[in-house]
């Protein structure tokens, strides 16, 4: 019954990221102006761009392209960046560790900051509107306003995030501090709006007052007879908020001029540099998916009305 | 509050589209020497450029406002749209609806419009990172909503009067999803101001030096130190837009609690004296509702060991109410302002305390057994964990389960690891006795047993009762509108007290009944009903003549309510035929005419969802009359104060939304729409159950007045003495098939065999 659960949620996850790699290969491939054109800064002849094309392998037909570059990531291989003319591997792996190092960092704050206020707000449907303000400040407002207070007014912190050539962000964690809160926050406060919604229909539902008409102890109510309903959602939003903290990582390393993969993909939308972006939105991309299908298993799963044997 | 919230929303966003004009200074004009601090010729002093703060703080919100604006247009437009088609349609329209939006819900919005930025201009990906991450929400939220409307029964009855489907949405449906539009518009432009003030941060919105917030976020970080009014004052910006406009969104959006409806009456418990040694008390109960409205006053009731005392009232009075506040289980915004409790001489305080009583001394027995079993727990362990609770160690407590349940006549073996929706519907109803009885309380208590148990689990019920009766130990309390029950059971019967006049009384005289005619007004041959697949009902054939009162009776889920909506044309049957005044009648509402849908009217029994929360009482009576009877506006509205008093209310609840009515009101209320629209044949599900004996009697009689000008009724009932007493005919449904009994003067021997559903 898991086995077959998870061969299906896998399958599923699989044809997803073959949609959203199509997307983001016909996304990137509508460029007004081409990379050839970006490489040469408009500078070269015409004959020059052409060759350089050739070279580039923009002369390929769509489709070809398509897969000789969908092929060419399932081996490991993300192509070449069409402005530096790296590896784009070799970018990826060498900004991984530091945007590792602030998602992770980010979302240990993140998860439990998320079911505690969820639970708060559901408890007490009251105070989900304090909870809806919050989450409405943008996360650019957030992070400058920590900023301003914390570097530019207090200056207990850096106001930006420069890590050193080679320095790993294990070596100066004050560094991820502003960053990582900035990060979190916001999308605690987000996630909460969507689970806290789930809380509170959980707990008007008849058997939990029913519960309670009972005398089960407060505990016992929340133990047996809330939280195994809210297991799915819990898992839903936070694989969710997964996707928003891997979006938001783009919008705050540039803000802290933190060399991660956030910065990368920012920098290479600027420059169309579009091997890079596709290949740094598939990463997030697969992230994402495996979050989504893990939630859908445990769907599956603590589901009370599926057959069983 | 709200009105306060909406006009700073408008007044906010007008400040940010035209701030431009009230610039002091050029926005993009570099002025003065680099991050000035506030003060002097600039306000809030100067930015990475020298430019004044202000002016551009001022002009930077037009294209960030309006793009966001349009965002949220677009997006709540689609999500309505989809969340409409979903809702109203069904099936696999509303499970591929349901599919893309969980699927978008799942991308990173803020990634899908960087990514677009790519090839798109900036406003462009803005709308379509909006529509990614906000389309879903809306059309979850609208395709719950409406789904909700799409099975009401004022929907039904709206399609039971021959109206399109394009008239219902609009005059019905509409008005439900107003509010939630506007709301969700709202919270959408949050979302899209979100990501527009993202994108410009990042470099794709417009470009330096034109004023823009999240530009100058980016700007001037770097200067925060020296002039932070350059970074906070487009941050303060746009903070107040997106709060603002989210606090209003979702108040709009937020459901407003259901108003507590005022009881009819308010007085306290009124019944023979009780004995001097109690072993339950209570004393000057007073329960209050939010706004502070007596809802229940200065009940008094005692009872002794080994009694069982019975609580009877009309609808509405407030007889659930007294067990919730001596148990301390009042829903939300009820309080048990005044008044004590007493167990055993010791008080139980509300609370902690009530809570740990109830564990330990408290059995019982809801209304509606089945939602209130956790869905997820077997049937074995829910009857086992009250036990548990109430201070049985686990192995007795599952030999004392197993006991209970075979006592109830249910197989343990079979039944212990099943889940309730696995259970039959007698079966489950028979856990929850068993999960009443385990531990032997010494107080049990009954919530209405006559409404939802069939007839089995009620004997059950009463045998346990029976047993209880002079134990010596035990309180037993029952709350019931149907008083021959209790009158059986109690040892002493108590009424809430009435704020003025005393009940009607009981059953009228059985010898006045009108004369039933020869001509059959409604036939049916050969109907074959079947409920989601599953037949129920075959080979039925019913003929209701001019002036007759038929009862159908069966247990529940046997079809009788499958087969009043066939005759209604709302479950058309796949076989047979139908003859109404001896022409041929349509088997569904499409084919037939203004006449034929005036003549064949159903009152359904679902009182929470007949009448349109959105109209008034007057409002749901006028419809049929326009609609059926091709009255003008004036004329209908005049005939409604009369509508009203025919079933027994007060002219002024034709200004009452159903909301404000209790449940008994609204009962009387849809059968004044159906008799509105002058029907030659009455169907009648259920309609005097909610009511207490006195109401029904007078509906009834009403009834019978109007069997004299003709009217044929087929009324479906579980209350086989009400049949016996006031039909002309009793038919049954029995193991999928109609049985008539003999005609109600004879069957008073047959009362307990009749099967009551």
């Amino acid at each position: 019954m898991i086995v077959r659960t998870v061969l299906m949620a896998t399958a599923r996850a699989v044809l997803v990221l073959l949609v959203v790699s199509l997307t983001v290969f016909v996304a990137t491939d509508l460029l007004p102006s081409d990379a050839a054109l970006a490489r040469t800064s408009g500078r070269a002849g015409a004959e020059q761009l052409a060759a350089l094309r050739v070279e580039l392998g923009l002369d390929r037909p769509v489709w070809r392209r398509y897969l000789s570059w969908l092929g060419g990531l399932l081996g490991g291989d993300g192509g070449v960046s069409l402005v530096t003319g790296r590896p784009v591997t070799d970018l990826v792996g060498r900004r991984l560790p530091a945007t590792l190092a602030l998602t992770g960092s980010a979302l240990v704050l993140m998860v439990p900051l998320t079911l505690l206020l969820a639970w708060l707000v559901g408890r007490r449907p009251a105070c989900s509107g304090a909870l809806v303000g919050v989450a409405a400040v943008p996360q650019v407002v957030f992070a400058a306003g920590l900023v301003t207070v914390f570097a530019g007014l207090l200056r207990w912190l850096p106001p930006v995030s420069l890590l050193p050539a080679g320095a790993t962000p294990l070596d100066r964690p004050h560094l991820l501090v502003l960053p990582a809160l900035s990060l979190a926050l916001p999308i605690a406060a987000f996630g909460a709006g969507l689970l806290g919604g789930a809380v509170s229909d959980v707990l008007r539902r008849p058997h939990v007052s029913d519960a309670v008409l009972r005398g089960v102890p407060g505990w016992r109510v929340a133990t047996r007879h809330v939280l195994p309903f809210l297991l799915a959602p819990a898992v839903r939003v936070l694989a969710i908020g997964l996707g928003a903290l891997l979006a938001g990582a783009a919008v705050i390393e540039t803000m802290f001029g933190y060399a991660g993969l956030g910065e990368l993909l920012v920098s290479s939308v600027a420059t169309r540099d579009v091997p890079v972006v596709a290949a740094v939105a598939m990463l997030a991309a697969a992230v994402v998916v495996a979050g989504l299908a893990l939630a859908d298993v445990v769907a599956t799963l603590t589901d009370p009305y599926r057959r069983r044997r | 509050m709200r009105w306060l919230l909406t006009g700073l929303a408008f007044m906010v966003l007008g400040v940010a589209v035209t701030g431009g004009v009230l610039a002091p200074f050029d926005p993009t004009d570099p002025l003065g020497p680099v991050w000035v601090a506030p003060g002097g010729d600039f306000m809030l002093g100067t930015d990475q450029a020298g430019r004044d703060v202000l002016s551009r703080v001022l002009a930077g919100g037009r294209d960030l406002v309006l793009v966001a604006v349009l965002a949220a247009l677009v997006t709540t437009a689609a999500g309505l749209a989809g969340g409409l088609a979903a809702g109203w349609r069904g099936g696999r329209v509303d499970r591929l609806l349901i599919g893309v939006a969980d699927l978008l819900l799942g991308v990173p919005f803020l990634l899908l419009a960087l990514v677009l930025a790519v090839a798109l201009p900036g406003p462009v990906a803005v709308v379509a990172g909006t529509v990614c991450g906000g389309a879903p929400l809306t059309l979850r939220l609208a395709r719950d909503a409406t789904r909700q409307v799409r099975h009401a029964g004022y929907v039904e009855a709206a399609r039971a009067r021959g109206e399109p489907s394009s008239v219902i949405l609009v005059r019905e449906v509409l008005p439900a999803l107003t509010g939630f539009a506007v709301a969700d518009a709202a919270l959408r432009f949050v979302i899209a101001l979100q990501v527009a003030s993202t994108l410009a941060l990042l470099g794709f919105g417009p470009q330096p030096p034109a004023p823009d917030w999240g530009l100058m976020l980016r700007e001037n970080l770097a200067g925060a130190a020296l002039n932070p009014a350059a970074v906070l004052a487009p941050a303060a910006a746009l903070t107040v837009i997106t709060v603002v406009l989210a606090v209003l969104g979702h108040m709009v959006a937020v459901t407003r609690p259901v108003p507590v409806a005022p009881a009819d009456r308010t007085g306290g418990l009124i019944g023979p004296t009780a004995p001097a040694a109690a072993l339950l008390e209570v004393e000057g109960m007073t329960v209050t509702n939010a706004a502070g409205e007596r809802i229940l006053g200065n009940v008094t009731l005692r009872a002794a060991a080994g009694e069982v005392v019975a609580i009877v009232g009309t609808s509405g009075s407030g007889k659930t109410t007294v067990l919730r506040g001596l148990l301390d289980v009042l829903g939300p915004g009820l309080t048990r302002s005044a008044g004590t409790v007493r167990w055993a001489t010791r008080p139980v305080p509300p609370g902690r305390a009530a809570r740990s009583w109830r564990r330990r001394t408290v059995g019982v027995l809801d209304q509606d057994p089945l939602p209130a079993m956790n869905p997820m727990r077997p049937a074995g362990d829910t009857v086992v964990e009250n036990a548990v609770l109430a201070g049985i160690d686990r192995t007795q407590a599952c030999r004392r389960a197993v006991e209970t349940m075979t006592r109830l006549g249910l197989d343990p073996a079979r039944l212990w690891y099943r889940r309730p929706h696995e259970l039959s519907g007698g079966q489950a109803q028979r856990v929850a006795l068993a999960r009443a009885l385990v531990a032997d309380p010494p107080l049990l208590v009954l919530d209405e047993p006559t409404s939802a148990l069939d007839g089995e689990t009620l004997a059950l019920v009463s045998e346990t009762i029976r047993a209880r009766r002079g134990d010596g130990r035990s309180v037993t309390l029952v709350v019931s509108h149907d008083p021959r029950f209790v009158a059986a059971l109690a040892d002493r019967v108590l009424t809430v007290a009435p704020a003025g006049g005393a009940l009607r009384a009981v059953l009228p005289a059985v010898a006045d009944r009108p004369a039933v005619g020869a001509d059959v007004l409604l036939r049916a041959r050969g109907l074959h009903l079947a409920h989601r697949g599953v037949p129920v009902v075959e080979r039925v054939d019913v003929d209701l003549r001019r002036g007759e009162l038929v009862a159908l009776l069966g247990r529940s889920g046997s079809g009788k309510t499958t087969l009043l909506r066939a005759l209604a044309g709302l479950h058309p049957s796949p076989a047979g035929q139908l003859w109404l005044h001896g022409s041929q009648l349509p088997a569904g509402l499409l084919g037939r005419t203004r006449d034929e849908l005036r003549a064949v009217q159903l009152v359904m029994q679902d009182t929470a969802s007949s009448l349109n929360p959105a109209h008034q009482v007057g409002v749901a009576l006028v419809r049929p009359l326009r609609v059926l009877r091709g009255m003008s506006a004036e004329q209908a509205r005049a005939r409604v104060p009369g509508l009203l008093a025919a079933v027994g209310l007060d002219a002024g609840l034709a200004r009452r939304r159903p909301q404000e009515l209790s449940g008994g009101q609204r009962q009387r209320v849809t059968i004044a729409r159906a008799l509105a629209a002058g029907p030659d044949v009455l169907l009648a599900d259920e309609i005097t159950a909610a009511m207490d004996v006195g109401t029904a009697a007078a509906v009834l009689d009403l009834l019978d007045e109007l069997r004299r000008d003709g009217l044929a009724v087929l009324l479906v009932t579980h209350d086989a003495g009400l049949a016996a007493t006031r039909a002309d005919r009793m038919l049954t449904v029995e193991d999928g098939c109609l049985v008539a009994a003999t005609s109600a003067h004879d069957s008073t021997d047959r009362t307990e065999d009749n099967r009551v559903g």
